[in-house]
């Protein structure tokens, strides 16, 4: 008898997915097809014109026949089910495999709904475990009230297991296990709000870029009459700067319309919902995903705000949980829109300690100016130097003239603006000018210390610190060489003199 | 004082500054050099067909300037190669195991034994002819925490990891 039997396994018996994976399946051999023969396709129908013997049709005909053949082997020899504390996979098709993952190494069950999940009334199903593979099951179609008895059996059957990492001894949520609360949820105002809080300086800038390297290259092949067309336009010396402030404006216009839309797209009818177990995300107009992440598996959160985001007092926080190299991306929940009090209910529920005065404050040390005052600043400024001399132009001397103050008040500003704040259990990093971010880390969710100095920092005595998580890495830059040595002995104190497993 | 935890005197804890890092095989220094040997030699045959090449469009500046250019950087790596040897080096404690590098820029990490998901062992033909190999410890999720040392013997390489096994309590092939 299965150990799944002692304890209520709905899982047990061998199940098929959805009948509307079948739907899904064969959607998939079609657009793999037509990805990879779409060229022949096009070709072939051009000459179909001709009247010639249309043999393509027949070989469609067969084509098709095959992807049904496949698709109904693909979902008939499809088996799922739990045992023996194993989730495991039979995956069918013209080649068959088995996946078994014992649930203790599962690290998050996500839910998407596409188009036509979404007219099929269905949910995909991944399973992912820190392996770093990508998603180690992938069930194409599940009913939804399945879905999510699947995945409340399998984070549950977690919580049932004896602890075997220190990730595990996290605190619990005020909420019981099955208790659920919608911390907030985001419609079209909020949205647009977003959308236009997006860095649109940047993407203007970007998009001015590229325009004038097109210029540039039309100009390289059309030489003399590129300069002629552009007079043709009407635009000379003197309505020079009208033109490059329109351009500059349909510029931005572009960006704002193009974030806007990717915003909505993206984050349409988010919700973020907090769990017993910790907190989940459903958000998407076309392609609805819902992420989830347990406390245990949240390797460290950050939030941040850009200016107009601090004006209207928002964040959009990112939850960072364990997964492998490849995953780390997919594995990290994202969401805009949160307020103050809902920034405390999650900085609470993974870290208890969040009143800023009783953590230990520390900045970094001058070199991280000098540092970057000199490969920003002068390094650039000799040869904006070297250009204003052998070539000389107004706005080259202006640059020059501009670029050592304005890149020394940015990064006096930027240096200023970093702080770490330390606690017995975890750190606090503080960063960033324009966009300020802030990162919580707890300690026992370190798997390795590096402390590291470049050239300047060995002779200025200071060093940086990187730990390691199974999300990545935060790092604390231009300590003390004293205060990161202290730290990285204590860190490794904090994890070997108190945990008990892997 | 660093924090705010009263109970913990910073000063008791142990420190890295004390511990004493072994220093790699002398074998890995010649298999170093022998890169090192490869790399430049191609690099020199490159040169000389290139000047034979090209003899008739360049000046007596660039027959002379492009192979002291060439020896100049071969001396460099080299010097550099001796200085990442000497600036090499692990050592296992009780809890966790550590390694340095860099000469330039210095780095040292440490990993704990309680982190590490599995341990492997390599060996490469130029090492397997010396009796070299290397040890590599793999922590969960990002690559950039894995731990590796090379140039080690082969039966160092298998000490260690049978070692790290031990204390992780795995058994690992």
């Amino acid at each position: 008898m299965s150990n799944d039997t002692t304890i209520n396994n709905p899982f047990e018996t061998p199940s098929r997915q959805s009948p509307a994976a079948l739907a899904i399946i064969i959607l998939r051999f079609i657009v793999r097809i037509v990805r990879q023969f779409w060229p022949v396709v096009v070709i072939l129908l051009l000459r179909g014109r001709s009247g010639t013997t249309q043999w393509w049709v027949y070989a469609g005909l067969g084509a098709g026949g095959v992807v049904m053949i496949l698709s109904l082997l693909a979902y008939f020899r499809t088996w799922f089910h739990v045992e023996n504390g194993e989730m495991v996979l039979n995956r069918g098709g013209l080649f068959r495999k088995l996946v078994q993952v014992p649930l203790d190494k599962i690290q998050t069950v996500s839910f998407q709904q596409t188009f036509l999940h979404r007219l099929l009334n269905v949910v995909s199903v991944s399973i992912d475990t820190s392996s770093g593979k990508g998603s180690e099951i992938e069930l194409l179609a599940l009913d939804r009230a399945k879905a999510e008895a699947l995945r409340t059996h399998l984070l549950g059957r977690q919580s049932q297991t004896v602890p075997i990492s220190g990730d595990d001894v996290m605190p619990e949520t005020p909420l019981s296990a099955n208790d659920e609360k919608v911390l907030w949820q985001l419609d079209l105002g909020d949205l647009i709000l977003i959308g236009l809080g997006q860095n649109h300086i940047r993407s203007g800038a970007i998009l001015f870029g590229i325009g004038f390297g097109l210029y540039r290259e039309i100009q390289a092949i059309m030489g003399k009459s590129a300069n002629k067309m552009i007079e043709n336009w009407g635009i000379n010396w003197q309505n020079l700067w009208n033109f490059l402030s329109i351009l500059i404006i349909v510029a931005l216009i572009i960006s704002i319309v193009t974030s806007l839309i990717r915003t909505i797209v993206r984050y349409y009818n988010l919700k973020f919902v907090q769990t017993g177990r910790g907190f989940r995300v459903e958000a998407g107009l076309f392609t609805r995903r819902e992420q989830a992440a347990t406390l245990p598996k949240i390797q460290y959160i950050r939030w941040s705000a850009h200016p107009l985001e601090r004006f209207f007092q928002v964040f959009a926080v990112h939850l960072y949980q364990a997964g492998g190299y490849d995953m780390s991306g997919k594995q990290a929940l994202h969401a805009p829109g949160c307020r103050t009090q809902q920034l405390q209910i999650i900085r609470e529920a993974y870290f208890e300690d969040t009143n800023v005065e009783t953590w230990t404050w520390h900045h970094p040390t001058r070199s991280l100016f000098i540092g970057r005052f000199f490969w920003f600043g002068v390094f650039p400024f000799l040869f904006l130097l070297a250009k204003t001399i052998l070539d000389f132009h107004w706005i080259w001397l202006t640059i020059s003239a501009l670029w050592l103050p304005l890149t020394w008040f940015y990064q006096h500003k930027y240096a200023r603006k970093r702080a770490y704040g330390l606690h017995a259990d975890g750190l606090w990093i503080k960063s960033g000018f324009f966009t300020e971010n802030d990162t919580l880390l707890r300690w026992n969710n370190v798997k390795s210390v590096r402390l590291s100095q470049s050239w300047l920092q060995i002779r200025r005595g200071s060093a940086d610190l990187e730990f390691t998580t199974s999300s990545g890495e935060v790092a604390i830059k231009y300590l003390t060489l004293e205060t990161a040595k202290q730290l990285r002995d204590y860190v490794l104190y904090t994890l070997e003199a108190t945990e008990g497993g892997r | 004082m660093l924090f705010q935890n009263p109970q913990i005197d910073l000063n008791t804890l142990p420190q890295i500054e004390e511990v004493e890092f072994q220093v790699l095989a002398p074998a890995a220094l010649k298999v170093r050099l022998i890169n090192w040997g490869i790399i430049q030699g191609l690099m020199l045959i490159g040169m000389v067909i290139s000047l034979l090449v090209l003899r008739k469009e360049l000046t007596i500046w660039h027959f002379v300037g492009i192979p002291i250019a060439w020896a100049l950087q071969a001396w460099y790596f080299m010097w550099m190669a001796h200085n990442r040897y000497r600036a090499e080096g692990y050592a296992l404690r009780d809890k966790d195991i550590l390694h340095k590098k860099g000469h330039w820029w210095k780095n040292q990490l440490t990993v704990p034994y309680l982190r590490i998901q599995h341990i492997e062992l390599e060996q490469g033909p130029i090492a397997r002819y010396f009796g070299l190999g290397a040890v590599t410890v793999y922590t969960a999720g990002d690559s950039s925490g894995d731990l590796s040392i090379s140039g080690i013997t082969y039966e160092e390489a298998e000490r260690i990891k049978a070692f790290i096994a031990k204390k992780v309590g795995v058994d690992e092939q």
